[in-house]
């Protein structure tokens, strides 16, 4: 017998797929889809599995993997509830110990994409960019914006370290595929919204004069900064359009500095008589430890 | 001066320290707190790369960059032409709170030329860590430069507002000390370093005590105090290729530091070409290659189990200079050829690291792995290994190397691109 098994989220997985372990329902039984594709070869409808007996009771699940489990359910692909599904069936009724086996197949691809959901959640951490949209007043916070596209669905893992980082302000984060909004208090999600028109803060001229004057043009190496920083964050990144003239003027930036010959002194250094005789109390404290 | 313009200046003025890490503190946030700022306790987040390559994790400047030091390599140096900016304390403080808002940093790294005195910069350091800390209830992570000279109560109150503290030992060598930046005392530098460790380490102290009577305390309702200092340690700058010392005199200098000091790092930063660099530098910046290769040493000492003999030798060939053809790794196992191979299935944790293209990740998945049955070589690039590199060196069930490959005088340059990569400058 086959069943049409549909999933939204982690939870609802984790719920789904402990009836089924406990009726043996095997993987190959099931076809897995999210909201977002209808299958037209169901066989079944979701909860007709309900109607066959539980044979086992108790189900334990290694919890380790059930932490693994949360972030791969973030894995923009449908695919991932039946990986998800076939790897609990295998621990529960087959080796316990099996996510120590890095080689296995499905144990390096649920490795893969857990790597790669953290990867994202990590750079979301790094390149969301707030931009203040009301000042503080004497009773109301000051309010920020961001808008930002994750590759995988990880706002509901990630939105929970801004409100830890930035408790005291209220603050939303606009994605494609949810928002997240925090008024100081709690945390709370709406759907996704499309990108919002562009909006001015003048910090950010401040921070991109900050970035063209801490990047030293005698170092320049492009390939290393994009492996980092790829090229589909810089639309968000206010500091990105300078990255293009910086990197056009590195070489003679460095060309000039090295050809202008050194400079005599410095007057206001040589006129200063404060200055010369620290300097010399300084060089010469040691003498005496030194003989 | 105008705000932006004062950054500019001292943004600038900053960027040949290598450090910006945010790493190794505690893990605290702002959820209960006045403020904002979180740190993970363990990775920092980096949340820009400028074009140099480098991670923008913090907000790294300069209180000023006048200076009555006339360090050679320095930008800032007293002699020098370099348009001077001071930031108020009050500046500094709104500039990182305005960043950090927004996400753009993890925290600040002040550092400052020396005006008046040693007591009275480190001073003006310390009240923009204290203003950050206790007027705005910062979370984030705070990096100070400490100023050698400095008296020890100020030490002390710098790192109780820092995650981290600094201090530059700069050239590896007394003699170049001396030569290159005479305002600075080694015997001053290594005290402070030291004055700095017992500080951090009285910290850990109260706090594992803590930590242990926490329980019974809670019930009582009378913990001992913490003292919390630089959670996240101390860390030195050494400026390489400015002097001629040699790789084998920076690494010795490095571990020696490591050891003495309880390093949590040491930075190298190839000597970079300044404007209205005076005439005793060189005029040729040495290759970044050799501050990438001395980081892989480092890394060698550190993580691998390797000692400083085994990485370079004073009396080699090359003078005590690392093979830039070569990462150390490979240069050391090329001449130890006689340890190799390694049997992937049998080879103890300590030997599996020692293998050229396995590092300390692939090592424990190897051995987690082989629990489970013998690895075959196919499985090695499973654990996310670079099969190309191991293969010389290793055998499993159905590989091992040509015998001939691993005595050959042609296995170096199997690993030497045709054209070395040499970094250069342009």
């Amino acid at each position: 017998m086959m069943y049409g098994i549909q999933a939204n989220d982690f939870n609802q997985w984790r719920r789904l797929a402990r009836g089924l372990l406990q009726r043996r329902i095997s993987p190959q039984q099931l076809h897995w889809e999210s909201p977002d594709q209808t299958s037209l070869l169901l066989t079944a409808a979701s909860d007709d599995y309900l109607a066959q007996p539980v044979i086992t009771d108790d189900i334990t699940i290694p919890r380790d993997f059930f932490t693994l489990a949360k972030q791969v359910a973030c894995f923009r692909d449908p695919s991932r509830w039946s990986l998800l599904y076939s790897l609990a069936w295998r621990l529960v009724f087959q080796d316990r110990s099996l996510l120590g086996n890095k080689i296995d197949p499905e144990v390096a691809r649920l490795l893969a994409m857990r790597k790669a959901v953290g990867r994202d959640k990590h750079k979301m951490e790094a390149f969301v960019r707030f931009q203040q949209v009301q000042e503080a007043t004497a009773d109301q916070p000051e309010v920020f914006v961001a808008w930002f596209e994750p590759e995988h669905l990880i706002l509901p893992i990630t939105a929970p370290f801004f409100a830890k980082r930035f408790s005291n302000m209220v603050w939303t984060i606009l994605t494609p595929d949810a928002c997240a909004h925090w008024d100081g208090q709690q945390l709370q999600f709406s759907p996704g919204v499309t990108r919002p028109p562009a909006r001015d803060d003048a910090v950010e001229d401040l921070w991109r004069e900050y970035y063209a004057n801490i990047f030293n043009p005698a170092r320049l190496k492009l390939k290393a900064m994009q492996s980092e920083m790829p090229k589909k964050y810089w639309v968000n990144l206010p500091e990105a359009p300078l990255i293009a003239e910086l990197t056009r003027n590195a070489g003679k930036h460095t060309e000039a500095m090295l050809a202008k010959s050194a400079t005599p002194e410095w007057k206001k250094t040589a006129k200063s008589r404060f200055i010369k005789q620290q300097q010399k109390l300084l060089r010469h404290r040691s003498d005496d430890v030194d003989g | 001066m105008k705000l932006q313009n004062k950054l500019a200046i001292l943004a600038d003025a900053a960027k040949y320290d290598a450090s910006c890490a945010s790493s190794g503190s505690v893990k605290r946030n702002s959820s209960k707190g006045k403020g904002v700022g979180s740190t993970s306790g363990g990775m920092g987040i980096c949340h820009s790369y400028a074009p140099d390559g480098r991670c923008i994790s913090l907000l790294k400047i300069l209180l000023t960059n006048f200076c009555i030091y006339d360090c050679s390599y320095c930008v800032n140096r007293a002699s020098s032409q370099v348009q001077r900016a001071r930031f108020t304390v009050d500046e500094v403080v709104n500039l990182t709170l305005d960043f950090y808002k927004r996400n753009y940093i993890e925290g600040l790294f002040l550092s400052s030329g020396i005006i008046q005195s040693s007591d009275y910069t480190m001073e003006q350091l310390v009240n923009v860590a204290r203003s950050l800390r206790k007027d705005h209830d910062f979370r984030g992570y705070i990096h100070l430069k400490t100023i050698p000279d400095a008296s020890p109560e100020l030490l002390r109150q710098a790192g109780v507002y820092a995650d981290r503290l600094s201090i530059n030992i700069e050239l590896p060598s007394k003699q170049s000390l001396k030569l290159y930046a005479p305002e600075k005392d080694p015997v001053t530098i290594h005290g402070s370093m030291g004055k700095l460790r017992e500080n951090i380490e009285e910290s850990k102290e109260s706090r594992k005590r803590r930590n242990k009577v926490q329980s019974a305390a809670k019930r009582a309702n009378t913990k001992p105090a913490k003292f919390l200092y630089a959670p996240a340690g101390q860390s030195t700058q050494m400026i390489v290729g400015a002097d001629a010392s040699s790789d084998s005199k920076i690494l010795t200098l490095a571990n020696h530091l490591y050891g003495k000091y309880q390093m949590r790092r040491v930075y190298y930063s190839a000597f970079s070409p300044i404007p209205d660099a005076t005439r005793t530098l060189p005029l040729q910046a040495p290759p970044l290659l050799r501050e990438h290769r001395l980081y892989q040493a480092d890394w060698l000492l550190r993580f691998y189990g390797f000692s400083i003999d085994e990485i370079s030798d004073p009396a080699s060939e090359q003078k005590g200079m690392l093979d830039l053809d070569v990462d150390p790794k490979l240069a050391w196992a090329l001449r130890n050829r006689d340890l190799f191979p390694v049997d992937i299935n049998r080879a103890p944790l300590e030997m599996l690291l020692r293998v050229p293209g396995i590092g300390t990740i692939g090592a424990r998945r190897i051995i987690q792995s082989r629990r489970f049955g013998q690895l075959r070589f196919a499985d090695l690039a499973k654990c996310g290994l670079s099969v190309k590199k191991i293969s010389a060196f290793i055998e499993t069930v159905d590989h091992s190397p040509a015998a001939q490959l691993l005595e050959s005088d042609s296995l170096k340059s199997r690993f030497v691109k045709a054209e070395t990569p040499q970094l250069s400058l342009f």
